[in-house]
C-alpha cells in the first residue's frame, strides 16, 4: 500500500463549472486532489492523475471543446497520460478530449467528435438521467477496477453536442474489438435500444463512455461526480428509495462513485 | 446543400409536387446575419489560430448564413424576414442578402444533416412564413490573411480542418 493518497488535479478552463463536484468526488473516493487553472502548465507533472470537469469552457465557442483542446496544457496532459498516469474527461471535458484527439487515440488526429443531439423534441441543450450499462470487464479501463460488465448505472446528463459520431466507418468496428466502449446508454434493465430516451442523444452505439487503447484515457459524457451520493440521486430511483427514512445513509457512495474509487486504485497499482 | 428541384415531366405522381410555373416563382435567397457588438466567438478563433501558428491570418469574422428557397415575391420576403427577431435582433445584429465583397477568404461551415426543422416550423406555423420551402443555416468565416490569393485559400483550408471544422459531422466550402 503506497503511503501517500493520489493527488488529483482538476483542470479548470473559463467557463467550466463542475469542478468543485469532481473534486468533491475526488475527495470522497479517498484521493487529495486541487482544482488547477488551466494556465497553471507549471508543476503539472507532480500530480498522478487528471480530471477536466464539465461545463461551458471558452463558452463552447465555435465547438464544444475545441478552443480548450488547443490549449497548451493538454500538450502537458498528453504528455502525462503517456506515462500511463489516468485521465477522466467529464462531459465538456469529455468532448476537449475527443477534439484533441486523445480520444479514442488510435490515430495521430481527430477521429472522432461529439456532435449536437438528435432528440426528437427537443433541440440544443438536454438535462435529464438516464442509466448507462457497462459495456466492458471490471478493469478494463482506470475508471472501471469496480463495475462488473453489465452493471447498471444511474447517470445525468447536460449537454447540448453529445451524441459521438465519426465518418471513420471502420473506427466503431475497431472500438468493439479493442473493448474501448466502457458505457453503453441503456434501458432501467440493460437493454441496448438505440431510440430516444434511452440514447438521449442519438450516439452512434450507444456509446457514452470511450477510453483509448491503453485504458488510463476515459471521456463520459454523463456526469459520475453527479452521481457519486445516494442523496445525488433522483427520488424516484430505487435506490434512494431503499434509504428512504435513514438520513445519514444518504452520504453513502452512489454506483458512480465507482469510476473514481477505481482511478485512484488504478493511480495506487500503476502509478506510486 | 439547397439543390432546385429539378425540371421534370409532368405526370399524374409529381403533378402535385412542383410545376413549372411554381419553380419559377421559387427563388434562393441569402441571409447573411452579423454581429454589430464585438464578436467574442470570432475574437477567440482568431487568437486560437494565432496560437496554433497561423500567423498571417489577422483578422477573423463570423456570420450566420441562412439559405431560403421561397416561393412568391423575394423582395417582399426580403422585407420581412430581416425582422424576424428569432434570427435578427436589430439591437445587436446587422443583415444582408448577400456576402460582402472584400479581400477576406469565406469559409462556409454546414453540419451535415443539420436540424433546421425547428426554425423551419416555428417561421412557417408560428410567424405565418408559408411560402419557405427549405431553409438552411451555416456559419460563414471571413478570413484576413496576409498572402496572395491561392495561397490565402489554402491556408483558409488548413485553418478550417485544425479548427474551424469538425469533419466527422460538419462540411465545409471555400468561397
Amino acid at each position: 500500500m503506497p503511503n501517500k493518497k493520489p493527488n488529483i488535479a482538476v483542470i479548470y478552463f473559463p467557463g467550466n463549472n463542475c469542478e468543485e463536484e469532481s473534486l468533491k468526488a475526488v475527495l470522497a473516493s479517498g484521493m487529495d486532489g486541487k482544482i488547477v487553472r488551466w494556465n497553471q502548465r507549471k508543476g503539472i507533472e507532480n500530480y498522478d492523475g487528471f480530471i477536466i470537469p464539465g461545463g461551458w469552457g471558452y463558452e463552447d465557442r465555435i465547438r464544444a471543446g475545441v478552443i480548450m483542446a488547443k490549449d497548451p496544457i493538454f500538450n502537458s496532459i498528453r504528455k502525462e497520460a503517456e506515462n500511463g498516469k489516468p485521465v477522466l474527461g467529464i462531459c465538456n471535458g469529455a468532448q476537449a478530449l475527443v477534439e484533441c484527439g486523445m480520444i479514442p487515440g488510435l490515430k495521430n488526429k481527430v477521429e472522432m467528435a461529439l456532435a449536437p443531439n438528435k432528440n426528437p423534441f427537443i433541440s440544443g441543450y438536454y438535462c435529464t438521467w438516464v442509466y448507462v450499462k457497462s459495456a466492458q470487464e471490471k478493469g478494463r479501463c482506470a475508471f472501471s477496477n469496480f463495475t462488473e460488465k453489465n452493471e447498471i448505472i444511474p447517470v445525468p446528463i447536460a449537454h447540448g453536442e453529445g451524441r459521438f459520431v465519426t465518418k471513420d466507418k471502420e473506427l466503431i468496428e475497431k472500438l468493439v474489438k479493442n473493448k474501448q466502449i466502457i458505457f453503453q446508454y441503456s434501458t432501467k434493465d440493460g437493454k441496448i435500444d438505440d431510440s430516444f430516451p434511452t440514447n438521449p442523444n442519438g450516439a452512434v452505439n450507444n456509446i457514452a463512455a470511450i477510453c483509448n487503447k491503453k485504458g488510463n484515457v476515459m471521456a463520459i459524457m454523463p456526469h459520475p461526480e453527479r452521481a457519486s451520493f445516494i442523496r445525488q440521486l433522483p427520488d424516484s430511483s430505487d435506490l434512494k428509495n431503499r434509504f428512504a427514512g435513514n438520513k445519514d445513509a444518504v452520504e453513502d457512495p452512489a454506483p458512480a462513485m465507482h469510476v473514481f474509487k477505481s482511478m485512484k486504485e488504478y493511480i495506487e497499482e500503476e502509478i506510486l | 446543400m439547397i439543390k432546385m428541384p429539378a425540371k421534370t415531366v409532368e405526370t399524374s405522381v409529381n403533378r402535385k409536387t412542383i410545376s413549372d410555373r411554381d419553380r419559377k416563382r421559387m427563388a434562393f435567397i441569402d441571409m447573411i446575419v452579423s454581429l454589430k457588438v464585438p464578436d467574442t466567438t470570432a475574437i477567440t478563433a482568431l487568437q486560437t489560430l494565432q496560437k496554433i501558428g497561423f500567423s498571417k491570418i489577422n483578422d477573423v469574422k463570423r456570420a450566420d448564413y441562412y439559405k431560403f428557397l421561397v416561393e412568391g415575391d423575394e423582395e417582399k420576403f426580403k422585407s420581412q424576414i430581416c425582422r424576424v427577431d428569432i434570427l435578427v435582433n436589430a439591437n445587436k445584429h446587422s443583415c444582408s442578402f448577400s456576402i460582402s465583397k472584400d479581400n477576406m477568404v469565406k469559409v462556409l461551415v454546414k453540419n451535415i444533416n443539420g436540424e433546421e426543422s425547428g426554425i423551419l416550423s416555428t417561421l412557417k406555423n408560428r410567424l405565418g412564413f408559408k411560402n419557405i420551402k427549405k431553409i438552411e443555416k451555416s456559419i460563414l468565416w471571413s478570413l484576413s490573411i496576409d498572402a496572395d490569393e491561392n495561397e490565402a485559400r489554402k491556408i483558409a483550408e488548413k485553418a478550417a480542418k485544425e479548427l474551424l471544422v469538425n469533419e466527422h459531422y460538419q462540411e465545409y466550402e471555400i468561397l
